[in-house]
């Protein structure tokens, strides 16, 4: 079930109503919302859910061993615990591309390969459950956190339903106690929450979908085919479709878990509006990143151990976060140029902080502006090759922008609109997400009522004509 | 009032409203491949959706398509392809396996403009689509327009219409080729309306249904012969679910033996180019260093880029027999 689909409001308001009827018994209450994201999960393959549950009786009984430091040895059972959950995930994404390497290279080397083909199905949402169970024992080893108690929350943590398909990774520290005594009795933000779900949906299905629909799937498919301004659009029109689809999910995803009494950090904080790449990387992906930054970044050294120590940190925390994409050169390089770039970003901050730079003190509202298209291009750059099949396919895609040669390709108006409205929209969004709340705060309830109402079926008319998937499905 | 009976009255009424207006989507949104039996949300949303639809027909307010109501009278033929039961016409129809026929109709000379159309596997990246025009794009005098539509097919002109689609397509752009790839959507039942005005049912897999579906075929390939084109039509690949994969190969019979009534179009069978030896489904086939490659992402039916390469490479071969092709410097 997606989010924006008929069948998930039938569902949601289902679970609404019984979130708040069975919060007097708190022990009901939290084995139905286990209940109900197992049946969630399970829509998807049965089989799914079985990992799932393996996996959370395992992370739950390592992070039990790590707390009591069992014959001394909890450093073991945590490098146990994220082994095996490294391993499950490594097994579920990355079998087949070694496999396939393996049969590539070992035979160059005259060694034979005996890997079988297995036809795995990657299970929606692995690569974020796994990276929450990784904090989980990673905290309490760090004595952030207690082990939980109580397996049923524990489950709950790694299976909550708004969470588990695409994020954000929450942490325990964050989620667990909301859980106690029957969590939250009254929706805080109400009216914040039918924001961010109003302004999901309108992202993911209105912007996102028409952009991929009518430009950007058909030009990054054979960009050879397409001129330099075609490739152009839609270079700037696929960044504009992965914050619209993966921060339309997320905002989906915390607005739906707030109106049943869960609060949720924010997992984008309008990242396009940075004006340097350490900023962009704050406000992207927050709970990935920030993810990379405590459990990567972090433990390896971070800024601690000298400047070559740091940007070379810096580049394999990136690349480790483009593999957490997928097993591909494409991934790895998205990373890779991220992770240079961010590199090269701290060497400038820091002659800044130096002052070295007063050029760039002089001129801030300038180089402001400079900062945001410098990092903005950066970005889009970066996700030509996040979108491409293939290094080569990316490539292609970059050179296809110096072709001159290949006459303009006649697009429908439309699409101008939608790329030159999207890139308006970045800008307006967070004052016009404010003015919303507040609308709906002045409204007296049977003015609220219709103008949510009508709020959605405009926004479902204007959707696309099938079910829309989303792009951070996948990983 | 609390916030949280607001939310929940809020979320009641929506429930009532949103599938009530979006009936329609509702209906057509429920895959044609099968939805999970325990969706129970899922159906019901759609009984309801369904109640809605006759609601507001009879209350008036559902138009007729005209989409729909320009297909004619129905015709009903009968034949093995889905699995009915045999009557006495069906032993006058082809057999299952059928030898291709021969194009009579003499190729386009350069420069060659080939137009691309079909659901998801023309539409979406790494499908057949989009390899095809990367293969084409390289040849001399040749200009490629590819369009997809996801979801879509011949069974719902009312979501996607194909027929009228081509007809603008080949008006503006004057192509001289034609791929089709298209059908995976198409194992569904769909509404008719009568010249009279009356709405009924063609269940998917009955006599009634094989006939309006026969007719669309031919009405599509028509459209091409009319205009002169050239035409390959792809033919659907084995599928994972096996009872899926019986409704695929169904529809891929209809149009190997439609497609020999109309001297310029060829079928371009893919059934056993992604089968096992034993024509069975197979998730991987060896590629040409030897290694096992997958054959299809995880919902057993859309390819990789690998089997679409194998597709791709295929209708390229059969393409060439017939026109030549001369690769760009």
């Amino acid at each position: 079930m997606l989010f924006p689909t008929f069948e998930f409001l039938a569902f949601f308001a289902f679970v609404l109503a019984l979130n708040w009827l069975l919060k007097k018994w708190p022990l009901v209450w939290r084995l139905f919302l286990l209940l109900v994201s197992y049946y969630f999960y399970a829509l998807w393959d049965i089989r799914f859910l079985g990992i799932l549950i393996i996996l959370s009786l395992f992370n739950f009984a390592i992070g039990w061993f790590i707390e009591k430091n069992f014959w001394q040895a909890k450093k073991f059972a945590l490098f146990c615990g994220v082994a095996a959950d490294v391993l499950a995930l490594g097994f579920f994404k990355y079998y087949d591309f070694f496999r396939v390497s393996a049969e590539t290279f070992l035979p160059k080397l005259g060694f034979g390969t005996n890997l079988p083909f297995l036809e795995i199905i990657l299970p929606v949402g692995i690569s974020f459950y796994i990276f929450r169970a990784i904090s989980y024992l990673a905290d309490i080893y760090q004595q952030k956190i207690k082990a939980e108690r109580s397996a049923l929350d524990f489950g709950l943590y790694m299976a909550f339903f708004p969470y588990l398909l695409a994020g954000p990774i929450t942490r325990a520290g964050e989620f667990l106690p909301q859980l106690k005594n029957g969590g939250a009795k009254v929706i805080e933000d109400l009216y914040r929450h039918f924001s961010l779900i109003l302004f999901g949906l309108f992202k993911k299905l209105v912007l996102s979908s028409f952009l991929v629909l009518n430009l950007t799937d058909d030009i990054f498919a054979v960009p050879e085919n397409h001129s330099a301004l075609g490739i152009a659009l839609a270079i700037v029109a696929y960044t504009l479709v992965i914050y619209f689809d993966f921060s339309g999910y997320s905002d989906m995803a915390i607005g739906f878990a707030g109106l049943l009494g869960f609060k949720t950090p924010p997992n984008f904080n309008f990242p396009y509006l940075a004006t340097n790449l350490k900023e962009f990387w704050k406000r992207w992906h927050i709970s990935l990143s920030s993810w990379i930054k405590d459990y990567i970044y972090i433990p390896l050294g971070g800024n601690r151990k000298g400047a070559a120590k740091k940007h070379f940190n810096l580049i394999f925390s990136m690349v480790v976060a483009g593999l957490w994409h997928g097993a591909a050169g494409h991934f790895i390089f998205w990373g890779f140029w991220h992770g240079l770039g961010s590199s090269v970003n701290h060497v400038w901050l820091d002659l800044k902080k130096a002052r070295l730079s007063k050029c760039a003190a002089i001129v801030s509202v300038l180089g402001k502006a400079f900062g945001w298209v410098l990092t903005f291009v950066f970005v889009a750059i970066g996700w030509v090759f996040f979108r491409a099949e293939s290094l080569a396919e990316g490539w292609k895609m970059l050179k296809g922008l110096f072709n001159l040669e290949r006459p303009t390709e006649s697009l429908p108006i439309l699409v101008f609109v939608a790329v030159a409205g999207g890139m308006i929209f970045l800008f307006l969004e967070k004052p016009l997400l404010d003015i919303f709340s507040k609308v709906q705060a002045r409204l007296p309830f049977i003015l609220w009522l219709l103008f949510i109402l009508l709020a959605f079926l405009v926004l479902f008319r204007m959707g696309p004509e099938t079910v829309p998937p989303f792009i951070y499905f996948s990983f | 009032m609390k916030d949280i009976t607001k939310v929940i009255i809020f979320f009641l009424l929506l429930m009532i409203a949103l599938p009530f207006y979006e009936s329609k989507r509702v209906i057509m949104w429920d895959s044609p491949r099968g939805e999970n039996v325990f969706n129970v949300f899922h159906g019901f949303v759609l009984v309801y959706a369904q109640g809605a639809e006759s609601i507001k027909t009879g209350l008036g307010f559902n138009k007729k398509s005209p989409a729909i109501n320009s297909l004619g009278p129905f015709v009903a033929t009968t034949s093995a392809a889905l699995g009915l039961q045999p009557t006495s016409t069906d032993s006058q129809l082809p057999a299952t396996t059928i030898s291709h026929n021969q194009m009579t109709f003499s190729p386009p000379s350069s420069p060659y403009r080939f137009l691309l159309v079909g659901d998801s596997f023309m539409a979406v990246m790494g499908g057949v689509g989009d390899i095809l025009e990367s293969s084409l794009v390289r040849f001399k005098e040749l200009a490629v327009l590819r369009v997809g539509r996801v979801s879509s097919g011949l069974s719902r002109p009312d979501y996607f219409d194909w027929p009228n689609q081509v007809r603008q397509l080949i008006a503006n752009n004057q192509p001289n080729i034609v791929v089709v790839m298209m059908g995976t959507n198409d194992a569904q039942s769909f509404e008719m309306i009568s010249p009279e005005g009356q709405r009924e049912i063609f269940k998917y897999g009955t006599q009634k249904w094989e006939g309006e579906y026969r007719r669309r075929v031919r009405e599509f390939l028509n459209i091409f012969q009319e205009n002169h084109l050239l035409v390959y039509w792809i033919g659907l690949p084995i599928m994972k679910d096996p009872v899926y994969s019986e409704k695929i190969k169904g529809l891929d019979l209809i149009y190997e033996q439609e497609i020999l009534n109309f001297s310029n179009a060829q079928f371009i069978p893919t059934w056993g180019l992604l089968a096992d030896q034993n024509g069975n489904y197979a998730p991987s086939l060896l590629d040409i260093k030897g290694r096992q490659m997958a054959t299809r992402v995880s919902d057993g039916i859309h390819l990789t880029t690998f089997a679409g390469e194998l597709v791709a490479r295929q209708v390229l071969e059969i393409i060439k027999e017939d026109i030549a092709l001369e690769l760009k410097k």
